[in-house]
């Protein structure tokens, strides 16, 4: 960690968990940027992180993961497949946004009768408004 | 006092008349005796004055081209304006004098600064004045360089009331206005002389395009030997005794280098003063590469160690080279500094200094040396600086093989940057021209290898004000005509108004590789914005993100008549990087669209604020 704090606050690595193959891009990037690190620093420092700050569950890269779903755009069966919603919960999100308008935000989904909170949440990384 | 001197240099007042009026302007008989010795240029005062101006009678324009010429201008970086009427008229009989076209004022600006920084030489530009404003970004960069730039202006007399150099103000030496055609060579000499003295920076005359096409007028142009006097300030020798006492006695000093080490051409002596003492080199923010990127004393950037000194540690004795403070670096209180510049307005206004060596780069680190070398004998410096010596040159050598062998192994699609760096070290010419425009160009100083001999860095530019690189690089080009040239972008940068710069490059076959670093994001700034806070916490990159529209960089060149290439992964980077090269050979420039993949703080997300005007309207108009 002290190499990384050369350059910038704690915040910059402790901010998300990553994988130990995400880490080791992390490092990497690091290291080509300057950060001071010798070849055996390099696995250390992998290894350190990844054991403090450490995930099994990767970050996606951007244009690998999923898409971003618009809930005001969406077609009925792209919030089905984008969210896990059943086809009737769906059809209350289209209603709802045609006679209330565009869906600005969360708490906005909360108004919309029938559709499961907890399946939205889990899927609260793809959606956009 | 001015128009004795200029009747004296013209032969219109004897050297007893110059006495004679000095005495009657109230100056004493010997301080006028003394003006006279000081303008006498060489043993033959006469011959002296003669061979630096001729007459010339012609349109202000044709004084104009003239002057130019004599001024050794070969390039003059041009944007569209009627104004140019009359100078255009001048050079039908004036092949000499080469127009370079950029398609609107701040390309012209960025341009010319290219050629300047390449060539030593100041640059010349002429466009309308109303074209200032587009300019200014670039007049920045260009001040924050010390760049020297003459940018002409011409307008004035259109009923206009906005007097346009005020929006370059800042960025400027001098601003002049010229509105009598035999005072153009004058205005021209001042400026260009303003310029060129370091630190040197753009200047800007405005002339009026009456005075262009005033005919039958008379002027003495100067000659080349009138641009050519020498401004090398020597270092006073107490001071640079007391610098060599302060670093002989150190047990850590560390030296960091600047903009003005490569304005100076001073970096072969900044090597043997390191080498010398055994003393680590840091590098501030700069345009030039001011230390051989490749040395064993060289630990990197500056900003990179803002956290304090992995190493050297406990540093004792600090000396600054060119660059500008306030810096970065992390000193402990009452660290001796040591600051040589040839700017003495820097010096001193934010830091305090112990000793100030005001002077020509190369010179105080000649006398520099000089005086080191008087104090102790070889062996006897040897002995005080073998150890660090060696163990600078240890931590240098691992940290770089560690670098290198990291990227090597690196690959995927999208490219990791680093793999793409190690590429470009190899394959580009061992004494290319590299002209980056990036976050931050360790990118460039990490990989490639820069130095006397080696590879050369020019940009990215101090003021970073983005919109520079890939024009600069078409200057950098003209200036040196035999070196491979290759302009490293962000999409970011390149999306700052940069494709128009590919007409100017088309338009005259610059062969330039231009290398769009394209991670479809601004990431240094989505870093800092998403490192803390709610739009970090929902994964919504606000501004930073720029993959849609997906922007196809190889079809944009396409319009230009510009042949490029997607490079998606990195089976694809050599292959391409070859293709690249052989199209420069061919006398052509060339464009790689380079796929690398974001990394760090919201990577991951692809969320940005879509809107979509269309959706909303009620008439589909």
């Amino acid at each position: 960690m002290a190499a990384c704090t050369l350059c910038h606050s704690p915040t910059y690595v402790t901010r998300f968990d990553r994988t130990p193959a995400e880490w080791r891009e992390m490092v990497s990037f690091m290291v080509g940027l300057g950060a001071p690190l010798t070849a055996d620093e390099i696995e250390s420092t992998i290894q350190y992180l990844s054991k403090n700050f450490g995930s099994t569950k990767p970050l996606s890269g951007k244009g690998a993961g999923p898409a971003q779903v618009n809930v005001n755009q969406a077609t009925l069966g792209e919030l089905e497949a984008a969210f896990g919603l059943s086809a009737r919960e769906a059809e209350a999100i289209v209603r709802y946004r045609e006679q209330n308008g565009s869906i600005n935000k969360w708490e906005d989904l909360k108004r919309v009768p029938g559709v499961n909170l907890k399946k939205l949440e889990a899927k609260n990384g793809r959606m956009s408004f | 006092m001015r128009e004795l001197v200029w009747d004296l240099l013209n032969s219109r007042l004897s050297r007893r008349g110059f006495v004679a009026a000095m005495v009657a302007a109230g100056y004493t008989r010997s301080a006028a005796q003394s003006a006279l010795q000081s303008l006498a240029p060489s043993a033959s005062y006469k011959e002296g004055v003669l061979s630096l101006t001729r007459a010339v009678t012609g349109t202000g324009a044709d004084i104009m081209a003239e002057q130019l010429t004599d001024a050794g201008v070969h390039y003059l970086f041009v944007a569209c304006t009627s104004g140019l009427g009359p100078l255009c008229d001048a050079l039908v009989t004036r092949p000499q004098i080469q127009l370079i076209q950029g398609t609107h004022e701040g390309i012209v600006v960025a341009v010319a600064s290219g050629y300047a920084m390449a060539s030593g030489k100041p640059g010349f530009a002429m466009f309308a004045g109303e074209g200032l404003p587009n300019a200014c970004s670039n007049f920045y960069n260009s001040m924050r360089d010390r760049t020297p730039l003459v940018v002409m202006t011409v307008g004035g007399e259109g009923g206009r009331e906005e007097d346009f150099s005020e929006a370059v103000k800042p960025f400027t030496k001098l601003r002049m206005s010229c509105t009598d055609a035999s005072k153009v060579p004058d205005a021209i000499h001042t400026a260009t002389k303003t310029a060129s003295v370091l630190p040197g920076g753009p200047t800007q005359i405005r002339f009026s395009e009456r005075a262009l096409r005033q005919k039958n007028s008379s002027a003495s142009v100067f000659s080349a030997k009138a641009f050519d006097i020498p401004m090398q300030l020597r270092p006073d020798s107490k001071d640079v005794e007391q610098a060599a006492r302060l670093l002989l006695n150190s047990t850590s000093p560390l030296m960091l280098v600047g903009s003005e080490v490569t304005a100076c051409g001073a970096m072969a002596s900044m090597v043997k003063l390191a080498e010398l003492l055994g003393m680590p080199v840091e590098s501030a923010k700069t345009w030039g590469a001011d230390f051989p990127s490749f040395h064993p004393m060289f630990i990197g950037k500056e900003a990179l160690q803002s956290g304090g000194y992995r190493y050297p540690k406990n540093v004792d004795c600090f000396v600054n080279f060119g660059a500008r403070f306030p810096t970065s670096t992390r000193l402990a209180s009452g660290t001796p500094i040591i600051r040589a510049s040839v700017d003495p307005q820097t010096i001193g206004r934010s830091t305090s200094v112990s000793v100030m060596l005001i002077g020509h780069l190369d010179l105080v680190a000649r006398q520099l040396i000089e005086a080191i070398q008087s104090m102790a004998t070889a062996q006897q410096i040897e002995s005080r600086v073998a150890s660090r010596r060696a163990a600078c040159s240890a931590f240098t050598k691992a940290t770089r093989e560690a670098r290198f062998a990291m990227a090597r192994k690196a690959a995927g699609d999208p490219i990791p940057w680093y793999r793409a760096m190690v590429e470009l070290n190899d394959l580009l010419d061992k004494d290319a021209v590299v002209v980056p425009e990036i976050d931050d160009d360790v990118q460039v100083t990490n990989f490639l290898d820069f130095g006397d001999d080696a590879k050369l860095k020019i940009g990215r530019t101090t003021g970073s004000a983005l919109g520079w690189g890939v024009a600069a690089a078409a200057g950098v080009k003209l200036a040196l005509p035999n070196r491979q040239v290759m302009s490293f972008q962000g999409d970011g940068g390149f999306l700052f108004g940069q494709g128009e710069s590919l007409w100017t490059m088309s338009r005259y076959d610059l062969p330039v590789l231009i290398v769009i670093h394209n991670n479809q994001s601004y990431e240094i700034p989505r870093w800092h914005i998403m490192q803390a806070g709610a739009s970090g916490d929902a994964r919504r990159d606000y501004v930073g993100y720029l993959g849609d529209p997906d922007v196809d960089f190889a079809r944009l060149a396409s319009a230009f008549s510009i042949k490029g290439e997607t490079v998606r992964n990195t089976d694809q980077l050599r292959p391409a990087i070859q293709r690249g090269i052989k199209s420069l050979k061919d006398g052509r420039p060339y464009l790689l669209d380079m796929r690398t993949k974001p990394v760090g703080i919201g990577a991951d997300a692809s969320w940005y604020p879509k809107f979509s005007l269309a959706s909303t309207r009620t008439r589909k108009v």
